[in-house]
């Protein structure tokens, strides 16, 4: 796999880092950076406005500056993975929620004033939104970026302390992300700790002042279970089905990849932007009003998708797959499936072929 | 690849899916759709693809999911004013816009008492003042 020298540089930076630290007990090592972080949460009290905002336009200044090493890392975790895939879904996503949290920083933060109960009258009553301290963040491999950094710009944006658990499964990732935070931000401020299982069992049962965990629901019951013997709250960002319902009359054409190179840029989603560009260029024309969707491409970035079509879509479906595997457009059906403009167009672009 | 007439038992039906593959279920009328929906744990997204108000507004009613993409799959996710979380079996809790803020805070309730408050005429020793301010409040 070909990394950029800077990857390299920075990888075998960490790699050193990782070797001094995996000297020392790593689990004990969990439980002395979140007493550190806890003490120097303690000892410094909550950031102020300002405070925060610096830190958030840190982490976005750190980010935009490994930009291509983060694509880089994914490439590598994934085998293949787009880097416009990976700019578009784990980078772009943190930069405009950084952006969000910056500007509406003033306005979360400030007291907000309550109703005074009648026998009171003369006194007053508001609510004061405080940082909770330090927060545990363990993150998924499927977007390993964004599903780690989002959460810990809000937690900053709060005003928190964070160490982040990123996922076994994406080491080259999880350790540009050690070593870009490590780069960042003091150690008692944000830390990333790296490991396989144990780590992450070890990692949910610290007594946290909150968790947030992006991942299965098994594991996300795990982490509860944990969570439980300190009271720790949790927020589980957990899978399961996510039902895509296709309204009556509307059919999901589905056309052959135009190009055999047009591989999976990633686990969770199929290939193409070529086909699509193909497709909508050819067919734009034809469909219209309708307007032309690459829906079952965008379906499948959901790894929880079931689709739910109505039955008299499922002839369009099963009939043009002879042609096809892949994704496409989305087209208005007439109500003879056979006849419908979207089946017509469909040949019609296929038999071009 | 796509699966047709995939059913419950079927690890494809159990488990996400990280590959292109995708299973396809049918239905008649959208009510049959909402049925199967909440026979089911709540989704972490729900995706609808048509331009009809009347089945979009029913199965927006109907059913419980962390949250909703209409024509569109995952971009709730880049809402940034949108909480972004799951629901039952989906999750709990929230992150992004200022759900994601009060998350990570403390909503701490202060109340300063005022020089001038009711309560200080409820003390004992109890007598008229009491019970008139008491007839007052339980009225």
């Amino acid at each position: 796999m070909l990394c950029p020298a800077g990857v390299i540089k920075t990888l075998s930076l960490q790699r050193s880092v990782m070797s001094a630290i995996s000297t020392s007990n790593p689990i004990n090592h969990l439980e002395d950076i979140l007493a550190a972080q806890r003490t120097a949460f303690l000892r410094d009290g909550p950031p102020t406005l300002s405070g925060r905002r610096a830190d958030l336009k840190k982490l976005r200044a750190a980010i935009l500056a490994r930009r291509n090493d983060i694509e880089a890392v994914l490439n590598a975790d994934f085998g293949h993975r787009s880097r416009h895939e990976t700019a578009i879904m784990d980078v772009v996503s943190v930069i405009l929620g950084i952006d969000y949290l910056h500007r509406n920083l003033r306005r979360f933060m400030r007291p907000t004033r309550r109703h005074v109960a009648l026998p009171f009258r003369f006194g007053s009553v508001w609510i004061e939104y405080q940082p909770l301290g330090v927060i545990g963040i363990v993150a998924p491999w499927n977007y390993p970026v964004s599903l780690a950094l989002m959460p810990l710009a809000t937690a900053i944006a709060a005003g928190n302390r964070a160490m982040i658990k990123p996922s076994e499964f994406t080491p080259a990732t999880s350790n540009l992300l050690a070593a870009m935070l490590g780069d960042t931000f003091p150690d008692d401020q944000v830390a990333v700790v790296t490991g396989d299982a144990a780590v992450g069992a070890a990692f949910s049962a610290l007594a946290f002042d909150h968790v947030l965990f992006t991942g299965s629901t098994p594991v996300g019951r795990a982490v509860m279970r944990a969570a439980s013997e300190n009271l720790v709250p949790v927020t589980l960002e957990l899978g399961g089905k996510s039902p895509v319902i296709v309204q009556k009359g509307y059919a999901l054409v589905m056309l052959q990849p135009a190009s055999p190179m047009a591989s999976s840029p990633m686990p969770g989603r199929p290939a193409s932007l070529p086909i699509i560009r193909w497709c909508t260029q050819t067919t734009s024309r034809r469909l219209s009003p309708p307007t032309i969707r690459p829906s079952l491409r965008s379906i499948q970035r959901d790894p929880q998708a079931t689709i739910i079509l109505p039955s008299s879509t499922i002839a369009i479906t099963q009939g043009s797959m002879n042609y096809s595997t892949m994704p496409a457009v989305r087209a208005r059906a007439s109500s003879n499936p056979g006849q419908s403009p979207a089946m017509r167009t469909a040949a019609r672009i296929l038999s071009r072929r | 690849m796509i699966v047709l007439g995939a059913t419950d038992e079927m690890r494809i039906m159990q488990e996400e899916i990280f590959g292109p593959v995708l299973p396809i279920v049918t239905y008649r009328e959208i009510d049959e759709a909402i049925t199967y929906i909440n026979a089911r744990p709540r989704p972490l997204a729900l995706y609808y693809f048509g331009d009809g108000a009347e089945d979009r507004g029913k199965v927006l009613a109907r059913t419980t999911s962390g949250n909703v993409t209409i024509n569109s799959t995952l971009m709730h996710y880049a809402q940034d004013d949108l909480p972004f979380g799951g629901v039952g079996l989906s999750g709990m809790g929230a992150y992004h816009g200022i759900e994601g803020f009060r998350t990570f805070s403390h909503a701490k309730g202060v109340f300063d008492q005022g020089r001038w408050n009711a309560s200080n005429l409820l003390r004992a020793p109890f007598g008229q003042v009491a019970d008139r301010i008491l007839g007052l409040m339980l009225r």
